[in-house]
C-alpha cells in the first residue's frame, strides 16, 4: 500500500517535469537538455524570494514565473537560431544546462538548501502515513496536468499545438506560426518543471546538481513512453513513479539506487523497444 | 525515433555528469614553514565550505578566537585566512596549495567533512605546515601519524575519531536507553567517510559491548539492532526507511550525518511520527535554524552535540562571545575550530616563534582546557577521548530538543543538571 499511495504522489509529480519535456520534443523535435534545469530555477527562485521575505505562496509563484521566463530566454537566445539542427540543439542545451549550474554554484554555493515546507505535519490515506507537503505536491501536480491536458485536448491552443505536432508545414498553410507555438510550449514546459521544483523542494534538498535526477526521469519517462506521445507520457510517468517508489521500499538502501534503475529503464526501453509503450517507429 | 541520436544523448547525458569536476595539487614545500622567530604575526590559514553552517562557523569560530587573541596582546598576533573550499576535495586541496604558496601561513586549521580533509592530508604533509584538523571524524585523517614522520604536522583538535563517537554512542545505548525502555534499534547513515567506519564499529560494540571494546564497556550482551540504512546528501524521502523499520519493531533509531539533509529527516521524522524515537549524531541539528524548520520534539543529539552549558570554564563564555557577535548558535566545528586556534597560539607562545617544527613540537605537548573540555593529543596527535573522566580527555554530551525548542542536556548526568531524556510525544515503547 505504501508503494501505491507514494507511488501515485510521484507519478504525479515526475509527470509534470517530463509532460514539458515531451511536449517541446512533440511540437518542435527538440530534446532540450536544459529541461531539468527550469526544475532547478524554479526551486531556487522560490528560495531567494522566501529568503527576501516573501511569503511561500508568492514565492512558489515567483518560482514558476521565473522558469517559465528561462524558458522563453532559451528559445529566444540559444533554440532559435538553430532550431532545425538537432546535434547542435543537444549540444547547446546541454552547455545551458551546466552554465545554469555553475551560476547556481555561484550564487548559492554547492551545498544544500531548504525550501520550507507549505503545510507541516502528516496525514493517513489507505493506511499510509504521508506528509502534509507531499501529499499537497502530489495533488496539485495531479490538477495542473489533468488541466494540461484538457487544455491540449479541447481548447483552441490545444489543437494549434497538437497541429504543429502532427504536421508542421499543414499547420503553416492554415495559418499557425510553429516558432511562436514552440515558444508557448517551451514556456509551458519551463513553468510545469519550475512548478515541480517549488512543489517537491520542501521534502528535497536544493543543490546546483538537482537538475540531474529530474532529467533522467524525464528522458526515461519519454523513452519509455514513446517520444513526443503525451499519453505515452503519462502512462511512463505511472510506471517510473511506482517503480522509484518499489525499489525505495523494496531494495536494500533504496534510496541510493533510484538513479541507477531509472538509467536501467532508458537503456532497456533503447534495446527492447526503441519506439517506446505508445510512440510511432519513425517521425 | 532515431537510436543513433539516443546514443549521442547518452553521451551527452554522461558528460553532464562528469562536467563539473576540475582538480589542482601542486603544492610545494611553504617558503615560511621554516618559520622565524621574529615573525610578529601568526598567518593561519583556515578552510571550509561557507555556503553551510558548518563551514560558516569553521570560518567564524576561528575570526572570534583571532579577535580575543589580538585584544588580549599577548604572543603573535593572529590573522586567519579564510578559504572557501565548497565541500569538495579538489577545492580543499587548492585551498592547502593557496595557503602555502600564495598567502605563506605558518599553520593551518579548519576543514568540515572527512572527505575533504582526507584529501588534503598529502598536500598538508609536502607543504609541511602544521595543520589542527576541526572537522572530520575519519580514523584515517590521523593514519600512520607520528612525531618523525611526514605525518608530524598533522593534529585532529576534535571531534573525537568516530571510533570513539561508536564507542561513547554504544555506551549511551546499552547503558541508558535500554533502562528507559528501547528494546530494538535500528541504524540509519549518511554514505560518508567518516559514517562508515562508525557504523562498523557500532554494530560489532552494539552485538557485543565488551568484546568490541576490549573490556571498556563490561557488557557482554548486546541489544538487539533490527535494520541498518543509508541515505545520501541528495536523499530527499524517508519514509521507506522509517517503514522498514517500524515494521521490524524497532524502537529507538540512531541517525548519523553530517550534512543538511539532516533537516529533512529530522523534519521527516517529526511529520511522520512513527512510532520510535530518534537520535544520534545530526550535525544541521545544532542549528540554531533547525528547530524552527523541522519541530522534532524530544529528538536527541549527540555525542558530539555543541550546546550552552558548563561543560568547562570555556563553554558558556564561548557560547556568550559567539552568539553575541553571530546570533546564532556554533555547531560542534566552530567549537573545534576556535578551540584549534587558541591550541596553535598557545604553541606559538611556548616555542617563541612560529617554525613549524617549534610549533609541531609544541603542540604535541598540548594540556589545556578548552571550549569542549581537556584537549590533549596522543601519539597520533589525535584528540583524546575520555567516556568517564573529563580530567583525561574530551568527554561527550546528548542534548534533547524541547517543546519551546530549548537544548536540554540529558547525558552524561553530571551535566544534565537534573534534565532527563523524555519520550517524542508520539513514541509509546510497548513492553
Amino acid at each position: 500500500m505504501d508503494v501505491l499511495v507514494q507511488g501515485a504522489i510521484t507519478s504525479a509529480t515526475i509527470a509534470l517535469v517530463a509532460l514539458g519535456f515531451s511536449l517541446v520534443y512533440g511540437v518542435g523535435g527538440i530534446v532540450n537538455l536544459a529541461h531539468g534545469s527550469f526544475f532547478m530555477i524554479g526551486a531556487y527562485a522560490a528560495y531567494e524570494a522566501t529568503e527576501q521575505g516573501a511569503p511561500l505562496p508568492v514565492a512558489a509563484l515567483i518560482g514558476v514565473a521565473v522558469a517559465m521566463l528561462a524558458g522563453v530566454l532559451l528559445d529566444r537566445l540559444v533554440i532559435g537560431p538553430i532550431r532545425h539542427q538537432e546535434v547542435a540543439v543537444l549540444i547547446a542545451t546541454l552547455a545551458v544546462a551546466i552554465l545554469v549550474q555553475s551560476l547556481v554554484q555561484f550564487q548559492f554555493g554547492g551545498l544544500e538548501r531548504q525550501l520550507p515546507g507549505f503545510v507541516d505535519g502528516s496525514v493517513s490515506v489507505l493506511g499510509v502515513q504521508l506528509r502534509q507537503t507531499e501529499l499537497l505536491a502530489g495533488i496539485a501536480a495531479l490538477v495542473t496536468i489533468v488541466v494540461v491536458l484538457l487544455v491540449l485536448t479541447k481548447s483552441p491552443t490545444g489543437r494549434m499545438v497538437r497541429a504543429v505536432a502532427e504536421d508542421e508545414e499543414a499547420a503553416v498553410l492554415v495559418g499557425v506560426r510553429p516558432e511562436r507555438v514552440t515558444l508557448y510550449v517551451l514556456a509551458v514546459g519551463a513553468g510545469l518543471a519550475g512548478l515541480a521544483g517549488v512543489l517537491t523542494a520542501p521534502y528535497g534538498v536544493l543543490t546546483p546538481t538537482m537538475w540531474l535526477l529530474p532529467l533522467t526521469q524525464a528522458f526515461a519517462i519519454v523513452i519509455l513512453g514513446g517520444l513526443g506521445s503525451i499519453q505515452g507520457t503519462v502512462l511512463a510517468s505511472v510506471v517510473i513513479g511506482f517503480l522509484d517508489r518499489f525499489v525505495a521500499f523494496n531494495v536494500k538502501d533504496g534510496s541510493i539506487k533510484i538513479g541507477l534503475v531509472t538509467v536501467a529503464v532508458i537503456l532497456a526501453t533503447l534495446i527492447i523497444r526503441p519506439q517506446g509503450l505508445l510512440g510511432k517507429v519513425a517521425r | 525515433m532515431k537510436t543513433k541520436q539516443w546514443a549521442v544523448i547518452g553521451t551527452a547525458l554522461a558528460l553532464a555528469l562528469t562536467a563539473c569536476g576540475e582538480t589542482g595539487d601542486t603544492a610545494t614545500t611553504n617558503p615560511s614553514a621554516s618559520g622565524s622567530a621574529s615573525a610578529e604575526t601568526f598567518k593561519i590559514g583556515v578552510f571550509g565550505p561557507e555556503q553551510i553552517p558548518q563551514g560558516e562557523d569553521v570560518r567564524d569560530g576561528a575570526l572570534l578566537a583571532a579577535e580575543e587573541l589580538n585584544a588580549k596582546g599577548v604572543g603573535p598576533k593572529v590573522e586567519i585566512v579564510f578559504c572557501d573550499s565548497e565541500a569538495k576535495p579538489d577545492k580543499a586541496i587548492a585551498c592547502i596549495t593557496k595557503f602555502a604558496q600564495q598567502d605563506q601561513v605558518q599553520a593551518i586549521s579548519g576543514g568540515f567533512s572527512s572527505a575533504e580533509t582526507l584529501a588534503v592530508l598529502d598536500t598538508v604533509k609536502r607543504a609541511k605546515i602544521p595543520y589542527v584538523s576541526a572537522g572530520a571524524a575519519a580514523p584515517d585523517v590521523v593514519k600512520g601519524v607520528d612525531s618523525t614522520g611526514p605525518g608530524k604536522y598533522i593534529f585532529r583538535i576534535g571531534p573525537v575519531n568516530s571510533t570513539n563517537l561508536a564507542v561513547d554512542m554504544c555506551l549511551t545505548v546499552t547503558t541508558k536507553l535500554t533502562k528507559l525502555g528501547f528494546t530494538k534499534f535500528a541504524i540509519l547513515h549518511e554514505d560518508a567517510a567518516f559514517a562508515i567506519p562508525l557504523v562498523k564499529f557500532l554494530q560489532a560494540c552494539l552485538a557485543s559491548p565488551s568484546a568490541a571494546t576490549k573490556g571498556a564497556i563490561p557488557l557482554d550482551k548486546g541489544v538487539a539492532v533490527v535494520g541498518t540504512e543509508k541515505f545520501t546528501p541528495s536523499t530527499t524521502r524517508f519514509e521507506a526507511p522509517f517503514k522498514s523499520f517500524t515494521d521490524k519493531g524497532a524502537n529507538f533509531v540512531i541517525e548519523i550525518s553530517s550534512t543538511q539533509v539532516g533537516i529533512q529527516l529530522g523534519k521527516a521524522w517529526a511529520d511522520l511520527k512513527p512510532n520510535f524515537a530518534m537520535g544520534g549524531i545530526n550535525v544541521a541539528g545544532q542549528s540554531s535554524a533547525y528547530f524552527n524548520v523541522t519541530k522534532a520534539v524530544g529528538q536527541l543529539n549527540g555525542p558530539a552535540g555543541a550546546v550552552r552549558a558548563p561543560v568547562s570554564e570555556k563553554t558558556i563564555p564561548f557560547f556568550d562571545a559567539f552568539q553575541g557577535k553571530y546570533k546564532r548558535d556554533p555547531l560542534y566545528n566552530g567549537v573545534a575550530t576556535y578551540d584549534g586556534i587558541y591550541t596553535l597560539h598557545e604553541a606559538a607562545v611556548r616555542a617563541g616563534g612560529l617554525g613549524a617544527d617549534a610549533l609541531v613540537t609544541e603542540l604535541e605537548k598540548t594540556d589545556r582546557i578548552g571550549v569542549a573540555g581537556v584537549e590533549k593529543f596522543n601519539e597520533q596527535h589525535d584528540v583524546i577521548y575520555s567516556a568517564t573522566d573529563p580530567s583525561k580527555g574530551l568527554s561527550l554530551l546528548y542534548f534533547q530538543y524541547q517543546a519551546d525548542g530549548s537544548k536540554k542536556i540529558v547525558f552524561p548526568e553530571s551535566l544534565a543538571a537534573g534534565n532527563t531524556y523524555q519520550l517524542p510525544p508520539f513514541v509509546k515503547i510497548t513492553k
